[in-house]
Formats: C-alpha cells, sequence, structure tokens
C-alpha cells in the first residue's frame, strides 16, 4: 500500500539543500518499475543536496541537468530510493523496486488502520496478489498453511464449502472455535463464500487480544477481517481476468483391488477363513472347497459371476486362484461414470477510479466449478458497488452494496457418512464387480429397455435373472443413476449493504456512523428420484427448504488523533447493535406425478411441513486509547462491555480488555549503527475476550418442541428436549502474546516471532448430567483449558537484482493443548469418557481411550488385545493378552489426535516478465483414526476389499502383521483399537502458479495499460502415510466418506485499460 | 463557528447515548420449541390451559416411545427407535432369534450392545430414564389432595408409564441387588438403590395406577387404560413369582381385546386396530422414522435392512422344528423353497402393508393367556391348561387339551409362550426369569457366525453395563456390573 509517509518522506529529502558547482550536462533515461517492468510516470529525480528536481513523464522519461560526481536520487511513492552517480553516460536508465522497508504500511485492525509499526498485538495480513490466485469458491479454502498460527481445515472437496478455521489452538470445547468474521468493519453474518476473491484488497487475521479485544464479545477464537478494494484517486481504470480450465479429483483413493479377479481370490480366502474358524469348522482343504462352491450363490455368496466359466469353478479351491480360462463377459468401473473433469471458469471484470472527491469500485463476477463427481458444482455471480464521497471539507458519505448469487448442486453423502447412495462410500466400497447398467449374466450381453435405453442396475435382480447384490453392494441403490436423476439444488442470494456518513467535528475528532443491512435467503430443493434408489417405495420424494436470515448492525464510532511534538494519540469511543433474524420453512411430500421434477406441488403425500427460526441480538460499547512517542513506544489499550440475547438478564453483560505494549529498538539511537537492522520491534499484549456461541440460541431456559402428527384426533403432543440453565454466561479467553517483529539485511530477510498463551476459562460447557436424570448434559460455565505455542514467520529474497527476483517463505506453529480444569467428576482426574476418546485434567482437548492392539497370533491369525488382570477388590495387578476384542480394556492412548506442528511455505520467482510460485502446506505430529482404511476389512459379502488384504492373516500367510478376515467379521478384530491409528502428518503442495506479464510497451501497442497471462493449479500433491488418507479433511485425523478435495487447473489472462 | 462546533460535539455525544437500545432489545424468545418462560406465561395467564400441558407432555411421551434417536445422539443411529428397537434388541441376544448379517441390531446379536460405552445401552438407558423424567415432571405439578378424576386418570396414567420404564430398566442392569438409580417426583437416590427397592416402587406406582385409572375410557390404543395396567400388574407378579396376582391380573386383562385365529393371524401385526391389540402405537406417515424402524429392520418383505439388504431376522431352528405342523403360527417364518426368495427361517409374522407405517404392538391380549396360563401352573394346573387351550386352539385347529403336568406343563407353555410372541420382546427376559442357558452351538444350529457363542444362565453377560455417561457424572454409583 502507497502511503502519505513516503511521500512525506520524499519531501523531507527535497529540503536537503545543498550547494555545489561543477560541469553541468543534461542527463535524460527512463524510469521503469521493477515490478512490472512498466514505466513509471511522475517519478521524482533529483540531484542530491540540490533543489534541482524534475518528474517523469507519462512514459516514465525525464530530462536533468547535472554535474559529472553528482548523485542523482530517483524516487516514487512505494518504490525504494536509488541513487545513482553521474559518470561518462548521458543516458540514465533507472529500475526502480518496490519498497521494502521505508515505507510503514497501513494495516487494518478493529474499527479502523493502524501503522504495522504501531501494532503491539499479533497481526497477519494478506493481501490481494496472494488472494487473487485463489480458485476456490470460499477464498479461505484456499488460505491453508498461508498464516502462522492459523489452521485451514477443508471439510470436504464440494466447491464453495467453508472450511474449518482454528487459530492457535483449540478455543473450547463444546463452544464454538471458529473466529469471527468482519467485512468492512462490520461484524459479518453471511457466507464468506458470498465474497468475490476478486474484489478482497486485504485480509487480515488478528490473533492475540490487543488486537482482537476490541472484538471482545466474539473475538475469542480470533478475527478475520476481510477489506474489499475501494475507488482510488485515479482515471478509471479496466480490468478483465479470466481463467479456465478443469477440476479433478485430487487425491487418489485407497489402494483398493480394482481387478476382478483379485477380488474374487480376496474374498475366496475370507470365505474360507469363515468356514475354517467359524460354526463349520471344516479344515483347510474342505473350508477351500466349501468356499469355491458358495463363492457365489452361497448364503454369503457375491452374486454376481462376471466371467464365463461356472460359479463353482470360478476360483481353484487347491491353489486359490481364478480359473485360468476364465474371461470377463462384463465389468464397469464406478468412477468412470461418477467422476471425470469438470469444468472451471472464473472471470470478474473491475473498474476502479475516481477524482479528489469520490472514488468509486464497480465489480462483476462470475464463477464455475462443475467439481468432478457428475451433476455437483457450484455457480456463482456476484456484483459489487463501493463508493466513498467528500461532500465537504468535513462530511464524507460512503457505501458498500454487495450482491451474490450461488448455485451449488449437491450429491448425497458429500459431507460424508455410511449411505449407500453416496457415491463417495459407493465407489470406495463397492466390489469391481457390480457393473452400473444391466447384463445377461449368462451371455454378458448389455441389456436395453423397450425405448432402447439402457437400464441401471439396481442390484434387485429385476432384469438380470433374479441375480441380486449383497448387503456390502447394497442393493436397490444406483448412485451414478441417482446422481444424474436426482435434482438437489442450493439457492443463495446474499445482499450485503453497508452506507456510512462521517463528520470531521474538530481538528482531529470525527464521528462515523455505519448501519448495515445484510440478507441472506438460501432455497433448498431434494429430490429423490422415484424411478431408481431408495425413493422408489414412496414413488419419489420431494423435500424443500427455505431460509432467511436478515442481520442489522448499528456502529457509531468517535475518534480522535492528535499529535504534541513526539506524543501521538489516538482514542476511540464506539457503539455497536447487532439484531439477528433467521427464519425457515420446510415441507416434504412424496408421491410424485412427474419422475423428473423438483416442484413440491407435484407430489401428493404430505410427510412433513416445519417453520422455524431463531433471533439474536447483541450490544457492545468500547472503547481504544493509543499512545506513541516518537514512532518508538507504544501502547494501546482497549476495553469493550456486550450484553447478548443469549444469556438470562442477569448474566448478560460481560467486559473484555486489551493491553499491548511495543518498543521498535530500531528506531532507539543506540541501533544507528548497526546497519543491517532496519526494523526490529518488540511487542506485548495480554487482554480478556468472550465467547458467547454455545451453538444455542437460549442454552438458559428449557426447552420443549411440539411434535407434528397427521391425527386430527391426537391432542398437541408436547417433548421436554432441552434442560437449560439460568446462570449461564460469557466464557472468556485470557490471551497472553510476546514476540518481536525483524527486518535484517535491507529487508531481504524478514522475520516475525511470537509466543502465545491462550487460556480458556469458566468454558461454556455442556456438562454431564448422570444420563438417569433424564438428560445427558446441561449447559455450565465450567472448566479451563489453555494452549501454550509459538509460532515463526521467515520470509527472505534469497535473490534480488534487476532482472531476477527469489523469494523464499515459510511458517511454522506449535502449540501445545491441555485441559486444567473440569466439573467434578467421579472418575480420576475428573474425567469424561466418550466413546473411544477421552477428556480429563492434565490431558488433551482430544486423547484417545480405545482397547490396544498387541499384534496377530500366528497361529491363528487373531488378533490380540491387551486386558487387566484384577484381584478380587477390583484393583488392576497387571495384564494380559486376549483374542476377544469384546473383553479387552481401554486404556488411555498416549497419541493425540490434534496437529501440534503446522505451517506453510513457498517461494516466488520473478525473472524479467516472469513469475512463479509454489505454496506448500505440512503438518505434524498427530494421531487419526483411519476408519476408512478399516472399512475394507469387515468381511461383509459385495464390499470392496483393499490390495493390503494380502498382508492379513490366512493358513498359507502366518506372518502376517493384520489379523484374519472372516465374512461379517464375527471376531470383532477390526473393531476400534489402536490398530487403526495412523500418523497424521501430511506435506502437500497446495497451490502452483506461472505468469508472464507483458512490457507495457507490448501491451501498449496493442491499446492495454497491461496484459498477463498465467496459469495455476491447486491441490497438486499430496504426502499423506497412506494412499487415500486424507489428513486435511478433517481437524482430528479422522476419515469419512466425502467428496474428495477437488484440484484445478486453469489458464487465465488479465488485461487492464 | 467554534460554538457551532461545540453543538455538534453535544449532538453526538447525546446521540451515542441514545442510540443504546432498552434492555428489552436483548430479549428474545424461542422460535423453534418452547421455552419455560412461555410456559409460565401461558400458566399465569390462562391457568385453565395449565391442565391441557400436562396433557400435551403425556402424549408427547407416547410419541416419544416410538420416535428415532430416542437416545437424544447426534448420530444416524439406524437401530434407535424406541420401545420396538429395545424389544427387538433384547430378543437378538436370547435363544429365538437369529440375524443373518451383521449389520444394524448386530451388536445386540453378539452382546456388544450391553458395553458400557455402547451407543446401545446409553439408548435403553436413556430412553426409560427420559420416560421417568417425563412422568415425573407432570406428576410434580398434581396436588396430593387432586380429587378431580381427570387428574387423577392422568396421574394414573403416568404412574403406569412410569412403573413400566422401571420395570424394563431393573430386568436389563439389576445385577442381583444392586439396582439402579430411583427418581420419583418427590425424591432422588442416584446410588444403586437395591433392587427390591426398585421392585417395591413398580408395585406401588401399578398398583396405585390401578386404583386411580378408574372411569377411563380411552380414545386410542396408545394410551394406559385399567387393561393395560393390569397387563403391566400381571407381568410383574409373574416376575415376582406371585403367581396368583399375576393369574388375577392376567385374567382381568385379557379382556381387553379379542383372540383371532386363522389367516388373521397372519395380518403382518401391522395393523393396532388388529383386536388382540391392547396396547400399541398407531404410525402414520408424519411419525414414520421409515429405515430407522420395526419393520425395516425386521420385516423379510419389506424393503429395509431386512427385506431389502438382506440382514433377516430369522427363527432359531429347534423352535421352528417344535412348531406343530399344523399350528398357522409355523407359517410365520419363511420354509426352505420359499414363494417370496428369502432365506429359510426366515419371518414373516411381521410385515407392513404400507412404507413403513406399519403400528407397533406392545400389549396383546395373547401374552395374557399366556400369563395366566403359566401363573396357573404354579397352583392350578387345570386351569392352566385350559387358559392354554383357549389360545392354541384359535392357532392350531388339531390342538387338544393338553394332558401335561408339572414341568412337562410349564414347559408345554413355555413353547408356546416363545412361539407366540416371537420377535415382540419377551424370550431375553423369560430366558433370565427361567434361567436358560443361551446356546447357539449345537448340531443343526441356524445361528450365525458373528453371534456363535453359548452363555450359561446366570452369566453376567445377561445384564446391561451401565452406560459410561451416567458414571461420567454420577457421584454414587460406585459398582459398575462386569463387562
Amino acid at each position: 500500500m502507497k502511503s502519505r509517509f513516503t511521500g512525506i518522506l520524499t519531501l523531507f529529502l527535497a529540503f536537503m539543500i545543498q550547494f555545489s558547482f561543477a560541469q553541468e550536462k543534461t542527463i535524460t533515461g527512463t524510469v521503469t518499475s521493477a515490478d512490472d517492468g512498466l514505466p513509471l510516470p511522475g517519478a521524482s529525480v533529483m540531484v542530491e543536496g540540490t533543489t534541482k528536481g524534475t518528474q517523469t513523464d507519462l512514459d516514465g522519461k525525464y530530462s536533468i541537468t547535472a554535474n559529472q560526481g553528482e548523485n542523482l536520487v530517483f524516487s516514487f511513492l512505494g518504490m525504494a530510493n536509488q541513487v545513482i552517480t553521474v559518470g561518462a553516460s548521458n543516458v540514465v536508465d533507472v529500475l526502480l523496486a518496490p519498497e521494502t522497508e521505508m515505507i510503514d504500511p497501513i494495516v487494518v485492525v478493529a474499527y479502523g488502520q493502524q501503522t504495522k509499526s504501531s501494532i503491539t498485538g499479533s497481526i497477519k495480513e494478506v493481501k490481494a496478489e496472494e488472494i487473487q490466485k485463489v480458485t476456490t469458491g470460499n477464498v479461505l479454502q484456499g488460505l491453508v498453511g498461508k498464516v502462522a498460527g492459523v489452521q485451514v481445515v477443508n471439510n470436504n472437496g464440494m466447491p464453495g464449502d467453508a472450511p474449518v478455521i482454528r487459530f492457535r489452538g483449540i478455543g473450547s470445547i463444546n463452544a464454538s472455535s471458529s473466529p469471527l468474521y468482519v467485512v468492512d468493519g462490520i461484524p459479518f453474518n453471511g457466507d464468506i463464500a458470498s465474497i468475490n476473491n476478486n474484489d478482497i484488497e486485504s485480509m487480515t487475521f488478528l490473533k492475540d487480544a490487543s488486537a482482537a479485544a476490541l472484538y471482545g464479545n466474539r473475538g475469542a477464537n480470533g478475527v478475520i477481517i476481510v477489506t474489499t478494494k475501494k475507488g482510488l484517486q485515479q482515471k478509471s481504470a479496466i480490468t478483465i481476468d479470466t481463467r479456465s480450465g478443469f477440476s479433478s479429483r485430487a487425491v487418489k483413493d485407497y489402494d483398493k483391488i480394482t481387478d476382478p479377479a483379485k477380488y474374487y481370490e480376496g474374498y475366496f480366502n475370507i470365505l474360507k477363513n469363515g468356514y475354517m474358524f467359524g460354526p463349520t469348522g471344516l479344515s483347510n482343504s474342505a473350508a477351500a472347497v466349501e468356499a469355491s462352491n458358495n463363492l457365489i450363490t452361497g448364503p454369503q455368496g457375491l452374486g454376481y459371476n462376471i466371467y464365463n466359466v461356472p460359479n463353482d469353478q470360478l476360483i481353484d479351491p487347491v491353489t486359490g486362484t481364478i480359473n485360468p480360462n476364465a474371461q470377463i463377459l462384463f465389468q464397469e468401473d464406478w468412477e468412470d461414470f461418477l467422476f471425470g473433469s469438470g469444468l472451471f471458469t472464473q472471470t470478474n471484470i473491475s473498474v476502479r477510479g475516481g477524482d479528489k472527491n469520490t472514488q468509486h469500485f464497480f465489480s462483476v463476477g462470475y464463477d464455475k466449478n462443475e467439481g468432478y463427481v457428475v451433476n455437483s458444482g457450484l455457480e456463482k455471480m456476484s456484483g459489487r458497488l463501493n463508493i466513498d464521497s467528500k461532500i465537504s471539507e468535513t462530511f464524507q458519505i460512503g457505501g458498500v452494496m454487495s450482491y451474490t448469487h450461488l448455485e451449488q448442486n449437491y450429491l448425497d453423502g458429500y459431507t460424508g457418512g455410511t449411505s449407500y447412495s453416496g457415491p463417495f462410500r459407493w465407489t470406495r466400497y463397492t466390489a469391481p464387480i457390480y457393473p452400473v447398467h444391466v447384463y445377461d449374466q449368462n451371455t454378458g450381453e448389455q441389456l436395453f429397455n423397450s425405448v432402447g435405453n439402457p437400464i441401471y442396475d439396481d442390484g434387485q435382480g429385476l432384469y438380470n435373472g433374479g441375480v441380486v447384490r449383497p448387503a456390502g453392494a447394497g442393493p436397490l441403490q444406483n448412485p451414478y443413476a441417482t446422481a444424474m436423476m436426482d435434482i438437489k439444488r442450493w439457492r443463495t442470494d446474499n445482499l450485503f449493504s453497508s452506507a456510512n456518513a462521517s463528520v470531521n467535528l474538530l481538528d482531529g475528532l470525527k464521528f462515523k456512523y455505519t448501519v448495515t443491512g445484510e440478507l441472506f435467503n438460501q432455497h433448498d430443493t431434494s429430490m429423490d428420484t422415484p424411478l431408481i434408489g431408495d425413493a422408489v417405495g414412496v414413488n419419489g420424494r420431494i423435500q424443500i427448504q427455505s431460509s432467511r436470515m436478515i442481520a442489522f448492525t448499528n456502529q457509531q464510532l468517535l475518534t480522535y488523533n492528535k499529535s504534541f511534538g513526539a506524543h501521538n494519540i489516538n482514542v476511540l469511543l464506539g457503539h455497536e447493535t447487532l439484531d439477528r433474524r433467521s427464519d425457515f420453512v420446510s415441507a416434504h411430500r412424496t408421491n410424485m406425478l412427474l419422475p423428473d421434477t423438483d416442484i413440491l406441488n407435484h407430489a401428493g403425500v404430505l410427510r412433513d411441513n416445519s417453520a422455524g427460526g431463531s433471533n439474536y441480538a447483541l450490544e457492545g460499547y468500547f472503547s481504544r486509547f493509543g499512545y506513541d512517542y516518537g514512532n518508538k513506544y507504544y501502547i494501546n489499550a482497549n476495553v469493550r462491555r456486550d450484553g447478548s440475547s443469549r444469556f438470562h438478564p442477569d448474566n448478560r453483560w460481560g467486559t473484555f480488555y486489551g493491553l499491548g505494549a511495543a518498543w521498535r529498538v530500531s528506531q532507539e539511537d543506540f541501533m544507528s549503527n548497526v546497519s543491517w537492522v532496519n526494523e526490529l520491534k518488540l511487542k506485548a499484549s495480554y487482554g480478556e475476550q468472550g465467547n458467547d456461541n454455545l451453538g444455542l440460541a437460549l442454552p438458559y431456559m428449557d426447552l420443549y418442541s411440539v411434535e407434528m402428527t397427521t391425527d386430527a384426533e391426537a391432542p398437541l403432543i408436547v417433548n421436554q428436549v432441552f434442560k437449560g440453565n439460568k446462570d449461564i454466561t460469557w466464557e472468556t479467553n485470557v490471551n497472553f502474546n510476546a514476540g518481536f517483529e525483524a527486518s535484517l539485511f535491507d529487508g531481504r530477510l524478514n522475520v516475525e516471532a511470537e509466543y502465545f498463551k491462550r487460556e480458556v476459562k469458566d468454558m461454556l460447557f455442556m456438562k454431564p448430567l448422570p444420563l438417569s436424570s433424564g438428560f445427558s448434559q446441561l449447559p455450565e460455565n465450567v472448566g479451563d483449558m489453555e494452549n501454550i505455542g509459538y509460532e515463526v514467520a521467515v520470509d527472505g529474497d534469497v535473490i534480488r537484482n534487476k532482472d531476477l527476483r527469489v523469494n523464499l517463505y515459510a511458517n511454522f506453529t506449535k502449540f501445545e493443548n491441555k485441559i486444567t480444569k473440569l466439573p467434578e467428576s467421579p472418575l480420576d482426574d475428573n474425567a469424561i469418557i466418550s466413546g473411544s476418546r477421552i477428556l480429563r485434567e492434565g490431558g488433551t482437548y482430544y486423547d484417545y481411550y480405545m482397547r490396544e492392539f498387541a499384534g496377530v497370533n500366528p497361529a491363528n491369525g487373531a488378533a490380540l488385545f491387551w486386558k487387566d488382570i484384577e484381584d478380587a477388590d477390583g484393583n488392576v495387578t497387571g495384564r494380559e493378552l486376549t483374542e476377544n476384542w469384546s473383553d479387552g480394556t481401554r486404556y488411555i492412548i498416549d497419541k493425540k489426535a490434534y496437529a501440534d506442528i503446522y505451517g506453510g511455505f513457498g517461494v516466488g520467482v520473478e525473472y524479467k516478465g516472469i513469475d512463479f510460485a509454489a505454496h506448500f502446506a505440512y503438518q505434524l505430529g498427530g494421531w487419526g483414526y483411519d476408519s476408512g482404511y478399516f472399512g475394507y476389512f469387515g468381511g461383509e459379502a459385495g464390499s470392496g476389499l483393499h490390495n493390503d488384504i494380502v498382508n492379513t492373516w490366512t493358513p498359507e500367510n502366518t506372518t502376517a502383521n493384520l489379523p484374519r478376515v472372516e465374512v461379517n467379521d464375527p471376531n470383532l478384530y477390526y473393531s476400534t483399537s489402536t490398530m487403526g491409528l495412523i500418523k497424521s502428518d501430511y506435506l502437500s503442495l497446495q497451490t502452483l502458479s506461472l505468469g508472464y506479464t507483458f512490457s507495457k510497451e507490448i501491451s501498449r501497442s496493442v491499446g492495454l495499460e497491461k496484459l498477463r497471462f498465467y496459469a495455476l493449479a491447486d491441490n497438486v500433491a499430496l504426502w499423506s502415510k497412506r494412499q487415500g488418507y486424507d489428513p486435511r479433511l478433517s481437524l482430528t485425523g479422522g476419515t469419512d466418506n466425502k467428496y474428495s478435495l477437488i484440484r484445478t487447473v486453469s489458464f487465465g489472462v488479465n488485461v487492464q485499460f | 463557528m467554534k460554538k457551532m462546533k461545540k453543538t455538534s460535539i453535544l449532538g453526538i455525544a447525546s446521540a451515542l447515548l441514545l442510540v443504546s437500545c432498552s434492555e428489552d432489545f436483548l430479549n428474545k424468545d424461542a422460535m423453534n420449541e418452547v421455552s419455560t418462560n412461555q410456559i409460565a406465561d401461558l400458566n399465569a395467564n390462562y391457568p385453565e390451559l395449565g391442565l391441557a400441558f400436562s396433557g400435551n407432555l403425556e402424549a408427547g411421551n407416547y410419541f416419544y416411545m416410538n420416535d428415532f434417536l430416542v437416545s437424544g445422539l447426534n448420530q444416524n443411529l439406524h437401530d434407535d427407535f424406541g420401545q420396538k428397537a429395545v424389544d427387538f434388541g433384547l430378543d437378538l441376544m436370547s435363544n429365538d432369534v437369529t440375524q443373518s448379517t451383521n449389520h444394524w441390531m448386530g451388536n445386540y446379536y453378539n452382546f456388544t450392545a450391553r458395553q458400557t460405552n455402547s451407543v446401545r445401552t446409553y439408548m435403553i438407558w436413556r430412553f426409560y430414564y427420559k420416560q421417568i423424567y417425563n412422568m415425573n415432571s407432570i406428576l410434580s405439578t398434581i396436588d396430593e389432595g387432586a380429587t378431580d378424576p381427570g387428574i387423577l386418570q392422568l396421574k394414573a396414567r403416568c404412574l403406569a408409564v412410569r412403573g413400566f420404564a422401571y420395570f424394563q430398566l431393573i430386568r436389563v442392569y439389576g445385577n442381583g441387588d444392586l439396582g439402579i438409580p430411583l427418581y420419583t417426583e418427590t425424591t432422588t437416590d442416584l446410588s444403586r438403590v437395591p433392587t427390591s427397592d426398585i421392585y417395591a416402587q413398580i408395585e406401588s406406582d401399578l398398583t396405585a395406577a390401578h386404583t386411580l385409572i378408574d372411569g377411563y375410557t380411552r380414545t386410542s390404543k396408545a394410551y394406559l387404560d385399567n387393561k393395560v395396567i393390569a397387563g403391566l400388574l400381571s407381568r410383574y407378579y409373574l416376575e415376582m413369582e406371585n403367581y396368583p396376582l399375576a393369574a388375577q391380573y392376567a385374567n382381568e386383562a385379557k379382556t381387553g381385546g379379542t383372540l383371532v385365529s386363522g389367516n388373521q393371524l397372519l395380518d403382518g401385526f401391522d395393523e393396532i386396530t388388529n383386536p388382540e391389540w391392547i396396547w400399541g402405537a398407531d404410525i402414520t406417515s408424519a411419525t414414520t422414522t421409515v429405515y430407522a424402524s420395526f419393520f425395516s429392520q425386521v420385516g423379510s418383505l419389506n424393503e429395509g435392512y431386512a427385506g431389502l439388504l438382506g440382514s433377516f431376522k430369522n427363527i432359531d431352528r429347534r423352535l421352528y422344528d417344535a412348531i406343530s405342523p399344523t399350528d398357522v403360527r409355523k407359517q410365520w417364518f419363511a420354509p426352505a423353497g420359499n414363494p417370496w426368495g428369502i432365506p429359510q427361517y426366515a419371518n414373516v409374522k411381521f410385515v407392513d402393508a404400507t412404507f413403513f407405517e406399519g403400528d407397533y404392538v406392545y400389549m396383546r391380549t395373547a401374552e395374557m393367556y399366556l400369563n395366566e396360563a403359566e401363573a396357573r401352573s404354579y397352583f392350578d394346573e387345570a386351569g392352566a391348561r385350559q387358559v392354554l387351550y383357549d389360545l392354541v386352539i384359535t392357532r392350531d385347529p388339531s390342538y387338544t387339551l393338553s394332558t401335561n403336568s408339572g414341568q412337562a406343563l410349564k414347559d408345554e407353555i413355555r413353547l408356546h409362550r416363545r412361539i407366540e410372541l416371537w420377535g415382540e420382546g419377551f424370550a431375553f427376559f423369560d430366558m433370565k426369569r427361567w434361567g436358560v442357558d443361551l446356546v447357539r452351538d449345537y448340531p443343526g444350529s441356524n445361528h450365525t457366525d458373528f453371534g456363535y457363542f453359548d452363555y450359561p444362565a446366570g452369566s453376567p453377560k445377561f445384564i446391561f453395563q451401565i452406560p459410561e455417561s451416567e458414571l461420567n457424572a454420577n457421584f454414587e454409583i460406585t459398582e459398575q456390573n462386569p463387562l
């Protein structure tokens, strides 16, 4: 950002007058920007120590008289000055590189802006240039690994879906750990996906109390401030940016068996194990014969034989391998049908300009991303108008208005789950012997219906002579057919409209009033086709839901800035209210007249309807006081008092504060000789912030639901569904932050390092109640937790010269999470056990609690688990091994689910007009439970197998490290135990970009100010501990059958005129 | 000019104050549910509607009995659908029912449902204690000295439901005299209240209910009336081995319906209008839980987990073989080579003629005949034979009056009880009551591999562990049931 300060500096230099007398000559030349190779009009050229000076013309050309030996000083706003001594040549061309150190950038902070040097807290800004490279529908999806201390976890690859964001560890156990979003100064209630990436000027991440406490009410989990582009005082410039490409699946699925022969062989062994070790107890050879005979038609048979040999001759019971004469009759790969490349395109047009009094920014955008799954994707249309206008010397008005329309086609199961109708579960776990379409089982010929169309196979045997798919292959379902025929769509309208007026009351005293209205409408249509799948029984199902959120924010800010000599103060007083209301109405009917409509009125049977919503109101008073002395010592204090509708009137108000101090050591006299230190700042802050979000509108009241019946005779029926607690109030986050910022070696090396201690106190906690009380939990302010860690961000220009600049950067965050206090419980360390996880004092937010796998018994392939030995009094005296999972003892496992180290790194290269960037992200130190992988070992007929099936124990493979697999997993060997834990470490190549910007001469020759071509790719590569295991999709490294991340490769052009 | 500025500063300062909102701004009420505040306002402003609210809560409890996710867990558990899920789940832990593949409900068949961390033990525990909470919250609003018959009848039904809930719980969780926590409208004891005290509470609730219900005529079989309460008392006294009272109450309850015969027995047990039904639930398009429902899990001919995904719920071969070929009830189970193409022994007792709107049965007249016959076999064998005959002759036209006596008579009654009530939630409790071993490993067994084991009578495996969520917060329970 170009700032006034450099201008002042330039003027200052201009007045450093000295006289000298020597031989004058006329020097000419061109001043060009090293940034983009364009000439710089209006650059200042001064003869050092004189008043002689000129400016470059529109083409960057200048002419000046100077003596040989004199120094010419070239300067331009935002660029580093260059000094060149006049030599023999009369031509001096100069390349000015962007200012890296001298200017003090302005950073957007809570309710205002500050110079970067005056910030006492922890702030990271991501600028438009970075954001422009993001191709995802939700800008945050593209910021993985970009900001130290901020973890971005993409839930799934569905275009536009919101990721999970965590600042510096885990903020709370039951209450929200999500940050607050602020858009153009207004706490934001809508969907970030509604903001066009190209409209974003900057995103500021506020990580500590000094920075965020001003949003005290909701700043406890960090604040992300999105600032959109504003008009500029310049001739209107039109920018067009358009890119197109393809989306595809970024990460390969598990290494599952895709070869039907290998599948039949694998399942043969599973059956055989069943006959050997199950009720029948056959010998190895007898079991093999039995398994071979029952492979297709037995009670646990596969149903489908896609080879041309008889069912009982498919597998040779002696060798356990497929009949060498067997030829495949028919086979189809579901992935070929369901997954592929989707079209991606993104176009933005913006106009930015203005005059002295009024500046405008206008943009329209269009995005389309089809994803990689049929009939899914995102379409987004957006428009924005930002205006600022000075009515008089004392009165200004401004406004922001944006509208976005989003259409998302989604699919069953895109967020995960075990439903057979979801394409992600289906392609993962359906054996490669079941085709998409119906084939004659004997001849292998495809079957067609009366009008000649292929018939989709729903596994019920309706067309192929009664051959049905077993349970593991989801009879009734055909996810390809339903993906094509179902209609599942969200249509969303986002309107953000904000107007402000400000008055300069006195010198330095300013009042600003902002009114903002946000409207968020979403209409969800879900039609399940009556033709195939699980809605056949009701002849089709249509569900609609319309929801509407409207939020009004009123904000009054009074600011005062004054300098007295070296003393600078700034004061802010403010008041803010939010009134938000959400309503929804939904309806569900079945029995459709037309098979391909999503109109509710076209269906005949009412199933359900409902309407309701939620209300939320907040009010806050706040103040900030900033003081600095000589741009050396800074103090920043703020306080805020908030009331929330979520709490009882007696417990509604909370007070929060932040204090920060900074010392710019580099400004001290004793540092003036240390030339390699350009900037060194030490800083520390402390404060408290609040959290009122337990995910409940009214946690302080008992709630009763009124249930719908269709029985006119039945009385109104009511059920108490929630037990509230009048005493519930704000959760408090206590934040301590200390660190330094340094810029060294002429700005070529920048280091920021911070230590943080985040303590959450009196957590908004769902305290366990004895379940026998009728309710399992009660909201209470109880429990403390802390996150202690540090983060480091380094960047440096390893090469910086006229033609080439190579920049490397990296960030690193490490934290430890510890629960320090929990509600009193009868268990040791006040533990709360919940399934395979345990919360306890001294433990972490996510400790595993499960059976401990101790290997495989080579004699029989049984899994071994540890079991405590107890004496008569129930005291544990030792432990022993058991082959019975049910008898195994559950232990606290010394492996935590969250990764305690995460970050990113990358490289940027600029060479003449070419630019290249690569960005990586990583995490280390966590363990995930890979249930996705273990889903391959359940032994269910028809369910897919992993290639690791060869590493499971069989009588022929007794040294295997995985236990025996049997039909139905009767022994529970693959039930939850430490066997399923896997390191969630990963390294991913998140983005690659390559661009070329034509020189000004060339672009001007075609009538353009700027012309740039580029290529972008995201989600390029992933290195994790197991193929198919993508630890990026969950904070805790867990797995699910969800929409895998997408890779988008696109080519674009950016023109400006 | 200076004055103007001062004025404007004042103006702004006052504006800042003025815009601060009244406290009302932050008072918001519930928009989906009804809040305590609203109920309090209702009671204060329209006291006559207060009783109606109690009635609404009572009706809500009947709805809850067959709702999806009675556990309150935020998981898509398709075997969590209230009373019938418990009934059938427990049957899967008996000798008489097998499950063909390890799918939903398989956790009962392989006995993992009873482990402390299982969501199934959580579901059962919570399901009945939530009903107890619901009933106590109504009972606590009823004055000790209330005389209005409508209120007394409401009180009777609440006491009876509470007694029913405790009766279910104590038979699942009671371990010797180590009982379960006891909550009434007036007292709370979080410890393992002795089993005998729980039984005393059940008796007191049910007998009080039986008296207070006098004069009540119900509008729907979902409600408890004097016959249902008598039926619950007969179950209770049978468990208590107080046979005369068990016979007396069964005799009263069996007039709550009339026996059907012949093809009427093949109606699929899906219609609450069936004259044999005394207590049940009317499932409609609004209350159906679709795939997470009894007929989805059990109905071999319905497109659910059993009929479609092939997780069939079958009769034990020994029991099947013991059914007389002339007995209509043999047709409740598929023979080999049946027309539906389902496995032998799969049940067709439960068939839903609709798309998962089949009704649920909680109590039938036939059970009362069996209760009475069993009770009488201890003190009136002739009477027992006659009651048994009255029932079985409607099932098997070639049945003749039994000539058995002593244990043989008891065994005959037990056999008919196992056949008649197959899949209705009695087999597990009966095995515990009769001290029968679990034997699945026998020659020709049709039990499946994932539950192919035996447990002797009295094994701790027949007692569920208390869910860990209880232990997380209950300081009074120091002893868990064995793993």
